[in-house]
This record gives structure tokens, sequence and C-alpha cells, in this order.
């Protein structure tokens, strides 16, 4: 749509005389810029303002109209690619290398504080070339994590953790190899293992697709990888095995909620594996953000304009007394450049078949 | 080319990188500061506040846009801008013949933080300019060949006998890598001893003690085998950021090489010291370079409105880069409605008339006026000027009861030709003020209005504009109309006014002192202006303060008083930053200096927009004033400053 065109609609929705329009809609443009337009779900010629006049449009009354136009300027978050790209390109320098930095140092004494003969040290070098990076899901962005990350070979990141035989045989041998080189040696079979595997993803709100205890078992992504058909077992060192699940962002309920799963999940399962588990997010969303009793008019509103549609198999799984509220019921004001996460307020991401629209339609990974 | 929401907002010259914008924005008219006989034979010194336009002129001698200025010389849009130029000898038939070097000096002060004595710390500054200055030149001149940087650099010859550089450490004669390889070098170490923790004296290269590069004599540069330019233009770009004793240096060192080549250097106020803000003036014959203050220039610029064409024709080029600007615009001027015309004003006016008319006969109580009161009573006309007319009435009454000696009244009538003779377009102007104010009719508003709040200040112009715009733009939105209506013109210069004043604290040193210097003498220029008698000034109102050349020199002396040190430095930060704005008049028979509110500060404190209107005031009011505050006194029933 034409930007004058989306901008007139705007106005007109929004029933703004020319002075209210001057302070808005350079505001408007300004983040559509810097922000909004990048959304990847939008359809063809829509974006922001467009998407935003439509979705105003919707709502009934004016007070109404200015509400969810309150809740847009003043709640919503928005993390650009720019932004993720930023976190992937930390995680490894500000937050992994620490972390094998540490482990070489515990195993040391006394303490060294030299972190410089640390990471010189062979002992350094091996373990982080013994360390394994799986994506959890698209959302990990693999590549750049991979690119960002100098110090890590090629043959220790993969995609996803779901690994074919042959695969695991060639992570296997390529360890093998590197190892031989590092030594000066053939390592033997014990010392050929993963010892520290970090699983990567970039967003959860509420945890529960990662661990969950249903139907007496323990489900989710941290589970399915070491499963007991899973190759992946042979490849790790199952008797001494530091699992880290790391976390672009996360709300700070899904943090609590996976540390205590995972201690309990580590316990049923180490007559298998000796595994600690922890959890590592880099950026933690407060859960101060979600919206709350001070949101008491616009929440009003979510119950007004809601779809059930939206309500299946999948969205059960999480608490759902108040479903408007979004999935678990995170009453979350997010949106992710990729997609908008189903723990968001419905009325953010309600895709095009439902009764209303979404400002940002979300694309369903489970159809 | 991209369109653009608000084209106003696009600032400044350094940011516009594409040459097309930023010649399609610029106004040839600027130009008009160049001096037109020694243009390049004497250094020209720019000097202005913030947003002046200095380096905007200085980018358009660099070769990139030299050179797309003359692909596009038969164009339109462009051809007024190239005639002025080859008028000044930049181009011939076959191209430029000047080549700018553009050299700006933000990145320089740092080697001033080093622990290095002071020689060698002048070595290093001009060794890091010689190589840039190479550098930028070697560059300039394959834009100007269409060729390829660094890659065709060996192409460039330097056939400068030896005999005619001073330095044998400048590899000349030699071809354009050699001497980009020798300054790549120089740059590199520099800024590795600038970014090294070492104070490694030994790491410290052979320098150079002079800009060599300055004697560079274009006649020796050749590109395969042809000569390139014939004019070279050294322009140094900001020099307020280098360090004091850098700048020093530099000056000194322009001065002294005495060089073929042109010299230009820009520089904002904030750089001169105190003594030579106190006492801007523009070039002084004898001297062998020119010093060209922007706003001065352009205060004193005879020609009706000059400026204020030069700001429409600007205006008029930013808003043809707006997306539909044809459909929507035909000038900015005409986006801004100037005359308050329309059956509800003039409904207003007939108001207006009737009140003042009843006024003014309430309070004549003798037969004095009775003739002046008869003529306007006769007068016919629309309503808003038989509105000023009774309020001019009304105002040169004042003024009469004020002045005159109390004489035996013996009923005689003033003549309408007593009325003639009073100078009445102070008084006219003022009326029309006092109306807005008194009736809460609008007065800041319509394009001479705009021009004449910029202070002769390009950027403040387009600040102000850039806000008028962006509601002229949301209007034809949701009006369908692209023309702003007085009261909206008003309210949005009004609020950003305030905006400016409030930024005053933030953005200048001492601000708050400063902002309570502009608050006394807004407050002042004030309580006179209630007085309505519009005895001063074209606008009828006081808008600045005098200071006698006697009272500057004590300003100005090495052993001033703490007080008379701090307003001394207020005075001039405010000046430096076009706060105040500086004229010399010999009004009576006495120098006074006299110090100007901006006009957006006029605008903020509800005064006139003319110039005309000061009064004298004492370093030891100013300095009372800085202390407390303005306060009006009354002594014998008179009240005075």
């Amino acid at each position: 749509m034409k930007e004058e065109l989306a901008e007139r609609l705007l106005a007109n929705v929004m029933q703004w005389t020319p002075e209210e329009a001057k302070e808005e809609i350079p505001i408007l443009q300004a983040m559509a810029l810097l922000k909004y337009d990048e959304y990847q779900q939008f359809t063809h010629g829509m974006r922001f303002i467009e998407s935003l006049a439509c979705w105003l449009k919707q709502f009934q009354e004016k007070n109404e109209r200015k509400l969810a136009y309150d809740f847009v300027i003043e709640k919503l978050i928005f993390i650009s690619s720019l932004e993720i790209n930023h976190l992937i390109s930390n995680i490894f320098p500000d937050y992994i290398r620490p972390i094998l930095i540490e482990e070489i140092n515990k195993s040391k004494a006394p303490t060294n504080f030299n972190v410089v003969d640390i990471i010189k040290s062979e002992d350094f070098l091996l373990l982080c070339r013994k360390s394994l990076f799986l994506g959890l899901s698209d959302g990990a962005r693999i590549d750049i994590f991979r690119r960002s990350s100098i110090s890590i070979s090629n043959e220790q990141v993969w995609q996803t953790y779901d690994i074919s035989k042959e695969k695991a045989t060639d992570l296997k041998d390529k360890l093998k190899k590197d190892l031989k080189s590092l030594l000066s040696r053939d390592a033997n079979e014990k010392e050929s293992k993963f010892k520290m595997l970090f699983l990567i993803d970039d967003f959860s709100a509420s945890g529960i697709s990662y661990l969950r205890y249903e139907k007496n078992e323990y489900k989710g992504k941290i589970t399915k990888f070491l499963a007991e058909n899973s190759e992946l077992r042979n490849i790790i060192d199952q008797d001494d095995l530091k699992i880290y699940v790391v976390l672009y962002m996360a709300t700070e309920k899904a943090k609590e909620y996976l540390e205590k799963k995972i201690e309990e999940w580590a316990v049923a399962i180490k007559t298998e594996i000796k595994l600690s588990c922890e959890i590592l997010v880099i950026q933690l969303i407060p859960d101060n953000v979600s919206l709350s009793d001070k949101d008491a008019n616009f929440i009003e509103l979510l119950k007004k304009y809601f779809d059930k549609q939206i309500i299946d198999d999948h969205y059960l799984k999480g608490k759902c007394e108040y479903p408007y509220l979004g999935f678990d019921e995170c009453a979350l004001p997010l949106v992710l450049t990729h997609n908008t996460p189903n723990n968001s307020i419905p009325l953010l991401w309600f895709d095009e078949e439902k009764t209303y629209k979404g400002l940002f339609p979300r694309m369903s990974r489970h159809r | 080319m991209k369109e653009i929401r608000n084209p106003f907002r696009m600032r400044t010259a350094e940011n516009l990188e594409q040459e097309q914008i930023f010649l399609k924005l610029f106004g040839e008219q600027v130009l008009d500061v160049l001096p037109e006989n020694d243009l390049w034979t004497k250094r020209q010194i720019f000097s202005s506040a913030p947003g002046g336009g200095k380096t905007s002129i200085l980018r358009l001698f660099t070769p990139s846009i030299l050179l797309k200025l003359f692909e596009l010389k038969d164009s339109d849009e462009y051809k007024n801008l190239y005639a002025r130029m080859v008028k000044l000898n930049v181009f011939s038939k076959q191209g430029p013949t000047t080549l700018g070097v553009f050299m700006p000096c933000g990145n320089y002060a740092s080697i001033e933080d080093l622990d290095f004595n002071s020689v060698v710390k002048k070595r290093l500054f001009f060794s890091l300019m010689n190589a840039r200055l190479i550098l930028t030149l070697m560059r300039g001149l394959l834009i100007l060949q269409g060729a390829q940087y660094p890659d065709d650099l060996y192409k460039i010859k330097f056939d400068i006998p030896v005999q005619h550089f001073i330095s044998p450490l400048i590899p000349v004669p030699c071809t354009g890598d050699v001497l980009y390889k020798w300054a790549y070098e120089i740059e590199k170490n520099i800024c590795e001893i600038i970014d090294s923790f070492n104070n490694d004296s030994d790491k410290i290269l052979e320098g150079y003690d002079s800009l060599e590069v300055l004697l560079l004599n274009p006649d020796y540069i050749s590109y395969e085998g042809q000569k390139i330019v014939q004019r070279l233009v050294f322009m140094f770009d900001d020099i307020n950021y280098l360090a004091r004793q850098q700048r020093t240096s530099l000056l000194k060192e322009v001065n002294i090489k005495r060089p073929y080549n042109s010299i230009w250097i820009a520089q904002r106020l904030d750089a001169l010291e105190p003594e030579k803000l106190m006492m801007l003036q523009n070039a002084v014959e004898g001297r062998d370079y020119n010093e060209i203050y922007l706003e001065d220039f352009w205060r004193k610029t005879t020609g009706h409105n000059k400026f204020e064409n030069i700001l429409k024709n600007i205006a008029d080029r930013r808003i043809s880069l707006t997306r539909d600007f044809h459909m929507h615009f035909t000038s900015f001027e005409q986006s801004l409605k100037n005359t308050l015309d329309g059956s509800a004003n003039q409904e207003i006016f007939k108001n207006i008339v009737d009140d003042i008319s009843e006024r003014v006969k309430e309070k004549v109580n003798t037969i004095r006026y009775d003739k002046w009161v008869n003529m306007i009573e006769s007068k016919q006309g629309d309503s808003r000027n038989l509105a000023i007319e009774w309020k001019t009435l009304e105002i040169a009454i004042n003024r009469d009861n004020n002045k005159r000696q109390i004489v035996m009244d013996f009923g005689q009538p003033l003549s309408e030709e007593d009325f003639d003779n009073i100078d009445k377009s102070s008084i006219r102007n003022a009326a029309e003020l006092y109306i807005s104010q008194e009736f809460n009719i609008p007065y800041y508003f319509g394009m001479r209005k705009l021009a004449n709040l910029s202070s002769s200040n390009i950027d403040q112009f387009l600040s102000l504009a850039g806000d008028l715009f962006e509601e002229i733009l949301t209007t034809r939105l949701v009006k369908r109309t692209a023309t702003l209506d007085p009261k909206r013109q008003e309210a949005i210069l009004k609020k950003a006014a305030k905006k400016k004043w409030e930024e005053i604290e933030k953005r200048l040193p001492n601000g708050r002192n400063a902002q309570k210097l502009l608050e006394a003498i807004g407050r002042y220029a004030n309580w006179y202006w209630k007085r309505e008698t519009a005895s001063y000034g074209a606008g009828g109102g006081i808008t600045g303060f005098a200071l006698t050349d006697e009272e500057c020199e004590k300003l100005l002396k090495v052993e001033s008083s703490a007080s008379n040190n701090q307003l001394l430095y207020i005075l001039s930060s405010c000046i430096a930053n076009n706060l105040l704005e500086l004229a010399k008049t010999n009004q009576g028979y006495k120098g006074r200096n006299v110090f100007y509110l901006n006009r957006w500060l006029c605008l903020h404190f509800n005064l006139p927009l003319q110039y005309g209107g000061f009064k004298n005031i004492s370093i030891k009011k100013l300095n009372e004033w800085l202390d407390s505050g303005f306060k009006p006194s009354k002594k014998g029933g008179e009240l005075f400053d």
C-alpha cells in the first residue's frame, strides 16, 4: 500500500487532528523503518503502518482504538534481526567461553586466575573441541552462531538435535582426528566423546515445550535428543556429561520453570546418563513485561476480540483458563522478527483466517 | 532519487552523501558570501555559529560534487549554479579546473593528549596532516579522471623538481603509488603511536615541522602525461575541533607559508577567543586574508529581502524531494498562509476597532488629540487596517503623553501634520504586535516572519521550517489541503522556541547562567514593551542591549574581576552559538556594541522581530542580572532599570 494512503487511513481510523497526526506519524514511521517493517510474516504489500491501520480499524469504539494504539506505543516489544544477531554473536565469547574456562579452572588447584594461561593450556583446547553445539529449532540461527564463534570448528556445530547415524559417526570421526592433532597421539574410545553439550534455541516464554512431565514421562525438546534410541548417546560421555540449554531470550517464568524441571529430570535420568544440566539465558525478559492487573482495560479488549479457533491440542498443553492471554497465559507483548510467539497475546498474532486480525500475524508451527 | 518524508530534517552537509541530493539542495545565492575579487589569491576564513552553512560551501568544491555538477550542467535545475561556478573560474569547457582538498579537522586533538613535549606533538600533528592531505589530494585527482583508487595511482606523476620542496623527506619526484605508500606509512605509524600505551620516543618518526603539502604546485601534477587541474584549494573544515595549540600552529603555518595554492578555513565561532568574538567584523582592507562571518554577512546583505529569497529557494529545493511533490505543492511559501483575510477574521477585527476606538476616546480628555481622532475616524478600509490605525493612534498618544512637558494647554489641538511627522513605521509595526497580544490574534506567521526568525542562520531556518512542514504534511493527510493557517504556524513556532529555550541549559557550557542572562534581557525588553510607546527600533521595542566601547574594553581587560570574566565568557558563548547577535553601531557619536537577542528568543519573549531597538546597559547591571535576574525598580514615581 502506498505510504501516504496508509498514513491517511491511520489518521482517519484514529480520527486525529493534523496536530495529533504530526506528533504520532513521525514516531510510527521511525519505528517502522527501524524495526517493524522487517517482520517476516507480513503478506505482500503489507507493512507496519498498513497493518496498524487495518488492525485498529476492527475495534468498534474510538476509546478501544485508543487503548489498542497506546498498547502498541507503550508496551509492544519487538526484537529485530539486528538485535537477535547481536545476541547470537555475543554468546560464545561472553558466555560459553567463560564457562569452558571455569570448567578447566575448577579442575585445577589452586584456583588459577591467569586466564591467558588457561586458554593456552592443552586441557582447555581439548575441552573446547569436545564441546558439541546443537540447534533446537530454526530460530537458533546456528549459521550465525557458527560464523561468529571463530574459536570452534564447523565439525562441532549442527543445526538440529535429531542426528542420523551417519552424522553421528562423522562427528565422532572428526573429533578423533582433531584430538589426535591436539594430543599428538590417537585418542582412546573414552577420550573420543563429547563432554559438553550446548543446546541452543532462540526463545522460551513458558519452558513447557522444552521439558514437561506428561503421562508419566518426561517430554520436550531437551529429552528427545537423549532418547534411548538416539544416535547422540553414542558420541557423548554418558558418565560425565554437562549440558547447557542456551536460550537467546527467555522469560523469568520460563527460566524458573526449566531450572526446577531440569533438576527433577536429571535425577530421573541419572541411572542412564550421569549429567548435569543448566539453563543459560542471554537476554532475560522480566515478568513485569507481561500484562497484569494494571492493564485491566486492555485485557477486557483482549477478551472481547478473541477468536477461540486458536485453541487446539497444543494450546491446551499450557494453562488455558484465560486463553485470550496467549499460550500458558503468558500475556506477553512480544514480537520476534521472524514470527510472533503464541505466548504473546493472540490479538497481536491472529492470522488472516481468524475472525479478528493480528497486528503481526503468526505462522504456526503446529498444524 | 528516494523520496523523503520531511526533507527539512536532512542535515548536515557532512551527512548528505549523494552528490545529486547535495546539489539539488544547494541554493546558488549562498555563493554571494564568496568575495568576487580575491577568492583564490587570499586566504578565506569562514566563521559562523553551528549550522551557518560553512561546510556546505566547502563541499561544493570537492571533486565528486564538481564532477556531478559538470555532468548536470545543462539541466534546468542546476544550470544557474553551474553558471555561478563558471564565473568563479571553477570550470572550463572540459571540466573542473579546480580541485578542493577537503580536510575535516575532527581527528587530531588526541595528539595533544600524548605524553610528549610540544615540539614532538606539533611534528606529529603536521606529519599526520601532510599524509592525509596527500592521500585526499590523490583520491580527488583520480575521481576527477574517473579512475580507480588506489589501483590507478601509478598513473599520477608528481614531477616536482626537488628544489621546490623544503623537506627531503617527501619522495618527489615520483608516481602516485610511491607517494601513497609514503603517506600510508606515516598515517599508520602515527595512529599506532596514538593508540599505544607506551611512550616510546624511539619510535617517533622523523617529523615534519611544517605543512609541506601546501606548497605542491598543480602545474607539476599530471595523469597519464596530462595536466589535471589548474588550481588546488586546501579546505580545512571545523578547525574548532583542533586543540588550541594545534589551531594556533595551523593558522600560523598557513600565514607564514604563503602557498601557491588557495587555503580556505572554516570554523565555528566558539573557536574564537572572547576578544575576537566581541570584535566581530568582516574583511578589513590591507589584510592578506578575508574573514567572513556568515550570519553577519547575511544580516548586512543589501537588497530587499535578499536573505529571505535565499531561504525561499532553499525551502523549495527541499520540498521538491518529498513524495508526490508535484501533486501537492507549488512552493513552501504558498503552504504558509500569510494573511488574516476571511470573513471570520474581518468580524474579529471589526470588534477590535470598536474596542480600541472606544478606549482611545475615553482616554483622551483634552482637545489636544481631537484632530488626530477625527482623522482616524474618517478613514475607510478593511477592518484589520483600521484596527492598526487606531492602535497606532493610541501608541502615538501614549508617546506624546510620556514626552511632553507640562505646559499651559490653551486648548490647542495637535494638527494632522504633527501626526504625519511621527515616525509611524515603527509604531505601525508595534501596533500589529500589540493588537495580536491583546486580542489573541496570530502574529508570528508567514514566510517573511519565518525568515526573520532564522536570524541569518540557515540551519535555524531549516529547523523551524521542518516543524512547520511536518504539520503541513499531516494537514494534507487529514484535511487534504496543503496550507497551514496562521494560528497553527504561530503555535508550532512558539513550541519550537520553547524547546530551544529549554535546551540552552544542556547545550551550552555554563548553560544555566547563559539562560539566566538571556531571561533577564528578555524580561527587561518585555518590561519596556509593555509601556506601549514603541520608542525603539523598527519594531517599536527593545530586542537587545548595547555596551559602549569603553565598557567592552573593561570587560576584555586581562586583570578584570572574576564576575566580569564570567560575564565575558557567557556573552562570548552566546555569540558563538548565535543566541546573541553582535552588531557595531556609531549611533550618536559613541561607538557601541549592540547585542541583539536571536529572533527566536524574541518570539519566546513575545517581542517584535525588527532590529534597531536597544538600550545602553552597564557591565555592572549585566552582572546584577546574572546574579539575581531583572527587577524593575521605582524611583520618584518613574520606572527605570
